[in-house]
């Protein structure tokens, strides 16, 4: 969520500093006597005097105004999760790793267990998510082979195990 | 640093999804008719309002120009925000009754990073200088090899280079590092 939101407010900073400079140009623009520039302000008050609040042209406006509030307030209230986890502290050094790298590094580890077609991997402080995509109709021990490699690659890199580690096993749906 | 940008980016979106839904939602009300049918009828820009601005344009649109001003200024900062966190780069400065000798930051880094790169497990670094009062610290992003124990990484890659550059500037160090594991392994160098 943290990447979204950079990227919402990359964009809204961006139409929001467009917005204002292109008014403050008309503003001048008007002040030194020309008409618009680049805003027709001239044909937005016309049509403003024109038409009333049921015209469809309000809601065509209104709706997409509702629709990106509520994207901007679900990524601004939503919990945004550490990127980074405290895995070694000392007096010479503190170390910091990447959750997402740790996702990417369970995922390959992961690719190995046989049977494994696809995996995805998410990691929170606490939590593990494995979702693993299989072709084998009757997926057997996957669970607890997938379990088990996540379990020991994190053992094996000195990395805390969280005590929730999740699988879910995709296979094809067995036809009768 | 980067916790200020978050909190910055997660209050303005909070506030302009307020202020859209609110126009938006005020709008919608309005239209279908949630305040009364003569609401709903009225024009979006009604002759009292066009009159009021008019016989006040002596003051509302340098007020309104300044204030556009003021938001483009704002939304251009809170756009700058969005940039990459630069790696410190604080240069070390010895004090002396005759003057001082400042060692460059890009010295220190250049020479950090030359002795992690040729560890086998190492497979890219970066590294900023930070002066602390009392310390140096040496801000480093490490991608080694997957798998990499973490132990390994603090006892074998890490703590031997801030050894040595505490022995060279003759101050404390310590590191603070953002690690990655890295898919592609390096060729031998």
């Amino acid at each position: 969520m943290r990447a979204a939101a950079r990227i919402a407010a990359v964009i809204a900073a961006a139409a929001l500093a467009l917005a204002a400079l292109l008014i403050l140009i008309e503003i001048v623009a008007a002040a030194l006597g020309n008409g618009h520039v680049f805003l027709p302000y001239e044909d937005w008050s016309e049509f403003a005097r024109t038409h009333d609040w049921q015209s469809d042209e309000v809601r065509f406006i209104a709706i997409p105004m509702v629709l990106v509030g509520i994207a901007l307030l679900v990524i601004g209230l939503a919990p945004w999760r550490p990127s980074l986890v405290n895995v070694y502290e000392s007096d010479v050094a503190e170390i910091h790793v990447r959750r997402r790298s740790v996702a990417r590094s369970l995922e390959r580890a992961v690719q190995h267990v046989d049977g494994v077609d696809r995996c995805f991997v998410s990691v929170a402080p606490s939590r593990v998510k494995v979702r693993v995509t299989t072709s084998r109709r009757l997926p057997g021990d996957l669970r607890p082979l997938t379990h088990s490699a996540v379990t020991e690659h994190l053992s094996g890199m000195g990395l805390p195990v969280p005590s929730d580690v999740r699988v879910r096993v995709v296979a094809p749906k067995a036809s009768s | 640093m980067r916790h200020r940008r978050d909190v910055v980016n997660r209050t303005v979106l909070i506030v302009l999804g307020l202020l859209l839904l609110a126009a938006g939602g005020y709008a919608l009300l309005r239209s279908y008719g949630a305040f009364g049918s003569d609401q709903a009828e009225e024009m979006l820009l009604v002759d009292d309002v066009h009159d009021w601005v008019r016989r006040n344009d002596d003051w509302f649109w340098p007020v309104a120009g300044v204030v556009a001003a003021l938001v483009a200024f704002a939304a251009l900062r809170w756009l700058w925000a969005q940039r990459p966190i630069p790696m410190p780069n604080d240069d070390l400065v010895y004090q002396a009754e005759d003057g001082s000798t400042v060692v460059r930051s890009s010295v220190l880094s250049d020479a950090v990073e030359d002795e992690l790169k040729h560890d086998q497990l190492v497979e890219e670094v970066r590294v900023g200088i930070e002066q602390d009062s009392d310390a140096t610290v040496l801000v480093t992003q490490l991608a080694v090899r997957d798998g990499t124990h973490v132990a390994a990484v603090a006892d074998d890659i890490v703590r031997p280079a801030v050894r040595h550059c505490s022995e060279a500037t003759g101050r404390p160090a310590s590191a603070r590092v953002i690690l990655e594991y890295s898919e592609n392994h390096r060729m031998v160098r």
